[in-house]
């Protein structure tokens, strides 16, 4: 078990699948696009365990969502809802800051093909926690996380 | 004390000149966006440092100024990422930031340095950057 970083695609299927459920606080995660079933089983371990690990999304993924909102929410939930999610997020669930101690991580992640920097942001947030994996269906961002892991 | 607001190639210049940097009356402000693309530019063999010499200039920077380097935070989300009614009700997304054709560093200078009652570096600093980038955008 490690904490899980989630990338703005699968964040977003966790929040819809948070507000469709009405109760946040204990959601059953279920298969999506963004989420496969590995991913979801992790996540449901996270939910309903102990409290040990945690969800993580970086802020940079929220500030992705804002900027392409109607392109990845696709109106399966409102703006007010995320308002509400952010000022009380659920205990298993904490928003990584970017700032200066990043930094640092950042130089860590390999540089693979077209990573940009909201990925390698990503990154380098799993570098951040004690154990972390990250949730993404982007094949450069795998790939850089599998060097990582090889390193 | 005066704030003054660090550009990317405010940032850019002081750690590739850290021999050089000049004592300033002014409390210096920039987002996390600054050294971070700093940063990018070195990772991705664009900028004449390597990865290290430029850790080590960032760290000499920081080390050596009174410069405060603005986060995107769960705060800084909660104040800027919404409109809100005057009773505090969310309205919906703050327009700036749904804007699809503007890239994502500019969203997030502009979620943290949007004006608020809680911010302390006043109105200013958002118009400069506004201002800067929108001139960078239109070449």
């Amino acid at each position: 078990m490690a904490d899980l970083v989630l990338d703005v695609g699968a964040l977003a299927d966790l929040l819809a699948q948070c507000f469709q459920a009405g109760d946040w606080t204990k959601p059953r995660a279920q298969t999506t696009h963004f989420l496969t079933s590995e991913d979801t089983r992790r996540i449901n371990r996270i939910v309903w365990g102990d409290g040990r690990y945690v969800v993580v999304a970086s802020a940079v993924a929220f500030a992705e969502l804002a900027r392409k909102w109607d392109e990845i929410v696709a109106g399966r939930f409102q703006p007010y809802q995320l308002a509400a999610f952010l000022q009380d997020p659920p205990d298993w669930f904490v928003v990584e800051p970017v700032d200066e101690d990043l930094i640092p991580l950042f130089g860590e992640v390999p540089i693979v093909q077209k990573l940009e920097w909201p990925d390698i942001i990503h990154a380098a947030t799993v570098l951040s926690r004690e154990e972390g994996n990250l949730v993404t269906s982007d094949r450069d961002l795998r790939q850089a996380m599998e060097l990582l892991k090889g390193n | 004390m005066r704030i003054r607001l660090l550009s990317y190639a405010d940032v850019e210049r002081m750690v590739q000149h850290t021999q050089t940097l000049e004592q300033e009356d002014s409390l210096l402000l920039c987002t996390v966006m600054e050294p971070l693309l700093v940063a990018d530019s070195v990772l991705k063999g664009r900028a004449r440092l390597d990865w290290p010499t430029f850790r080590d200039a960032w760290q000499t920077v920081i080390g050596s100024r009174q410069l405060y380097v603005a986060p995107l935070d769960a705060d800084c989300l909660n104040r800027a990422l919404f409109e809100r009614s005057d009773t505090y009700v969310v309205t919906g997304l703050w327009s700036e930031v749904e804007a699809q054709n503007l890239p994502p560093d500019r969203i997030v200078r502009r979620l943290i340095l949007r004006s608020s009652e809680q911010i302390w570096w006043g109105d200013e600093l958002y118009a400069e950057m506004e201002a800067w980038y929108e001139e960078e955008l239109n070449g």
